[in-house]
C-alpha cells in the first residue's frame, strides 16, 4: 500500500495553521504594503498585492503568491500545513521551502521589515533561492519571545 | 455554522485531494473526458443540422433523429462534468470563489444549457412548424459550436490566467 510518505510528505511533518485572507495597506513607497502582525502562526494571503504573509515559529516571512515553477497563485493547506501549487503540485514548507514537485527552487521570498507592530512587505525586494541564497535565507523577521 | 461546515468539508477534501494523485487523475479525466463525449456529441449533431439547413433539407427525419439521440450522450456527459467540476471547485474553493474566469465559465456553461434547451425544443417543433423551427435550430446550432469552444477557452485559460 502507497501511503502519504510515499509521495514524500509524511503526516507527521503537518503543523495545522489557519488560513486568513486580506489585503495590505500602502505603505511608504508604492511597492511596501503594511499588514498587522499576526498575533498567532498562521497564513494571510492578499491577492490583491499578490503577497502571502507568514507567522511561523517565532518568524515572520512574505511570498510572492506565485509558484516559481510557472507562477500558479499558491494555496495553503491549512491540514496539511503547507504550500501547494494548483497546477503541478509543487509543494513547499511554511518556510517556504521546496518539498517537493516540479519547481526547482524555494517559493521566492520579499524584502520585510517592523514598523510600529507593523510588518512592512517591499515587493520590489525579491529573493529567489537560486540567485541569491543568502539573502533569501535572512529575507525574514525573527520575532521576539512574547511578542 | 451551515457555512462554517461547508468550509470545513471542502478543506478536508481539499487536503485529501492534493494528497492523492490518482484521485486528481480521476476527476481530471471525469472532466475533460465528459466534456470530449458530451462536446463531441454536440458538435457532432450541430454540423448535421447546419449541413440540412444549407442543403434546404429541411424536412429531414434523419438529422432530427440523430439530434435527439445525441442529447442524451450531451446530457450524460455533462452530468459528469458538472459533478467533477464540483469537486474540482470544492478542492480550491478560496481560489476559484474571486475568480473572474470562473465565473465566467459558469455563464458560459448556463448559456450553453439553456441553449441546448431552446435547440431541443426546435428540433422537436421542426415537423410541424418549419421555417421558423429551422431558423432556430440553425442559429442554437451555431451558438452551440460558439459555446464549446468558448467555454473549453476559458476552461484552458482558468489555471493559467486564474
Amino acid at each position: 500500500m502507497i501511503g502519504v510518505a510515499a509521495f514524500g510528505f509524511a503526516a507527521t511533518d503537518a503543523v495545522a495553521l489557519p488560513v486568513a485572507f486580506g489585503t495590505g495597506t500602502a505603505g511608504a513607497g508604492s511597492s511596501e504594503h503594511r499588514y498587522p502582525v499576526p498575533d498567532t502562526d498562521g497564513v494571510t494571503i492578499d491577492r490583491k498585492n499578490q503577497v502571502i504573509v507568514v507567522r511561523y515559529q517565532q518568524h515572520l516571512y512574505a511570498f510572492n503568491l506565485a509558484c516559481p515553477h510557472e507562477n500558479t497563485a499558491l494555496k495553503w493547506l491549512p491540514k496539511d500545513g503547507r504550500f501547494q501549487c494548483p497546477k503541478h503540485e509543487s509543494r513547499y514548507q511554511p518556510t517556504g521551502t521546496f518539498i517537493d514537485g516540479r519547481a526547482t527552487r524555494h517559493m521566492d521570498r520579499l524584502g520585510v521589515r517592523l514598523d510600529n507592530n507593523m510588518l512592512v512587505v517591499d515587493t520590489s525586494q525579491f529573493y529567489r533561492s537560486d540567485k541569491d541564497a543568502a539573502a533569501w535565507a535572512a529575507a525574514n523577521v525573527a520575532l521576539t519571545p512574547g511578542v | 455554522m451551515m457555512i462554517a461546515m461547508l468550509r470545513d468539508v471542502a478543506t478536508t477534501w481539499g487536503s485529501f485531494y492534493s494528497n492523492h494523485a490518482a484521485m486528481r487523475t480521476l476527476i481530471a479525466f471525469a472532466h475533460v473526458g465528459g466534456l470530449v463525449a458530451a462536446g463531441g456529441a454536440s458538435m457532432m449533431a450541430d454540423r448535421e443540422i447546419l449541413s440540412a439547413y444549407q442543403r434546404r433539407e429541411q424536412g429531414g427525419s434523419v438529422v432530427l433523429n440523430t439530434a435527439r439521440k445525441t442529447h442524451r450522450i450531451v446530457l450524460g456527459g455533462l452530468t459528469v462534468v458538472i459533478a467533477s467540476g464540483v469537486l474540482l471547485f470544492a478542492a480550491d474553493l478560496d481560489t476559484y470563489l474571486w475568480s473572474k474566469l470562473f465565473w465566467i465559465k459558469m455563464a458560459l456553461v448556463v448559456a450553453l444549457m439553456i441553449n441546448g434547451a431552446v435547440l431541443t425544443r426546435a428540433g422537436r417543433q421542426a415537423p410541424s412548424h418549419h421555417d421558423h423551427s429551422w431558423e432556430t435550430l440553425h442559429w442554437t446550432a451555431i451558438a452551440s459550436l460558439s459555446l464549446w469552444f468558448l467555454t473549453t477557452l476559458i476552461g484552458t485559460a482558468l489555471p493559467n490566467i486564474g
